[in-house]
This record gives C-alpha cells, structure tokens and sequence, in this order.
C-alpha cells in the first residue's frame, strides 16, 4: 500500500496529515499489507514515518528519479548507504521527535 | 512499459545479487483492457523472470471508479505471483490531494 505524496508534504506539522497517515498505516498492518509512503523529502518526515511504523519509504530523501543505467551507477557507489539507522536516530534525537504533541498519535499508531 | 521495466529488470536480475523488482502503474482505462494480464504475463515470461520481480500498480481512485475490473485483473495477476500496489493511497481523491473531502469538513 503506498502512502499518497500528499500526505508526506508537511507530515512532520499537519495534524490532519499525520492522523491519515497513522490510520491507513494502521489500516495496513491489520491486512498484513507493506506500506511505502511516497514523497519523503527529508529527513524529518522519515522519522516521523518510522515512529509511525511505516515499512518502506522512496522519495528523494533516499535519491532523485533516475535513468536505469544511472541507478547502476548509483547502487554500485552504496546506494541508500546515507540512511543507516545510526545517521537518523542522530537526526531525530536532534529533532525530539517522540517528544511533544505527536507522542500521543504515536502511541496510538504503534499499538 | 512493463516491456521495458522486465528487459531491465532481466539485465539486473543477472548482474546483482539481490533480486530487484520494478513497480509500474497501471491506468484506470488500462483494467478495462481484456488484454492487459496477458500483455504483462508474456512480459515476465519473455524475460524469464519470477512473476513476483513485477509489482503492478493501480490507483485507490482508479479501483473505485471500476472496483468489478479491477478485482478481476488484479485477482488474475495476483494468482499468478505478481506483486499487487495500492497507489496514492489514503487521499480518496483523483490527484486533488490535499483538497480532499473531509479536508473541507470545518
């Protein structure tokens, strides 16, 4: 189930957003569906999807559109090789993520 | 489109080791073609690939629009391995996005 681009625009402030994104979050994992949310820019918004428990991301967070012969390339330097988990638990350690009005729609998502 | 998406998948099936599958969208008018699961079965078949390197992918709009369709192309695709995606997903609109209905609810 991929998430709409929409949503991601401004996940990491819109209420709205951030409620839609749990519920069909949520929504997938009942089904037992993988989730990818598309558009994920930055890292914030990746972080706020991990909270939310958001199985795949793409976006230019992770690379631009590319040509095939230039994801060749791309994969052979590392690839997605910037998103390791260390990398962005600093990020979000730096944003406070978990802390703040989000913390509850979070818990709610995560169970 | 799916031509192209397997002949290159193929390339990369037997370059690396990690088995890739390409994801393409399909139209609304696209699932009212009776000869779109067969245009995508001999695809994969041509390229010898595994049915699931492909992810075909439609709309949460375009399945409203023709939810008998789309359940028979994409029960027919899915009982022959390939990988089923549900795009723009959680909008409920046509492209509109943010201008989404309950949006307007004040």
């Amino acid at each position: 189930m991929k998430l709409d681009r929409s949503l991601m625009a401004d996940l990491y402030s819109d209420p709205w957003a951030q409620g839609v994104t749990a519920a069909v979050l949520a929504m997938a994992r009942a089904m037992q569906i993988r989730s990818v949310a598309d558009g994920v820019d930055d890292p914030a918004t990746l972080e706020m999807l991990r909270a939310l428990g958001c199985d795949e991301i793409q976006g230019l967070h992770v690379a631009p559109p590319m040509k095939a012969r230039d994801f060749e390339e791309w994969l052979e330097r590392g690839g997605a090789r910037h998103l390791a988990r260390d990398y962005d638990t600093k990020i979000a350690r730096e944003l406070d993520l978990a802390d703040g009005p989000l913390d509850d729609i979070m818990k709610w998502a995560n169970g | 489109m799916t031509e192209e998406a397997c002949r290159t998948l193929a390339g990369w099936h037997a370059r690396y080791e990690r088995k890739f599958f390409a994801a393409t969208s399909v139209t609304g008018r696209q699932l009212r073609d009776p000869r779109l699961v067969a245009t995508i079965q001999s695809a994969v078949s041509r390229y010898r690939l595994p049915a699931e390197a492909l992810q075909v992918e439609v709309s949460e709009a375009s399945i409203i629009d023709a939810p008998d369709a789309a359940h028979a192309v994409l029960k027919a695709l899915r009982d022959g391995g390939v990988r089923i995606g549900l795009d723009d997903f959680g909008t409920g609109t046509r492209r509109s996005g943010r201008s989404a209905a309950c949006r307007s609810i004040p």
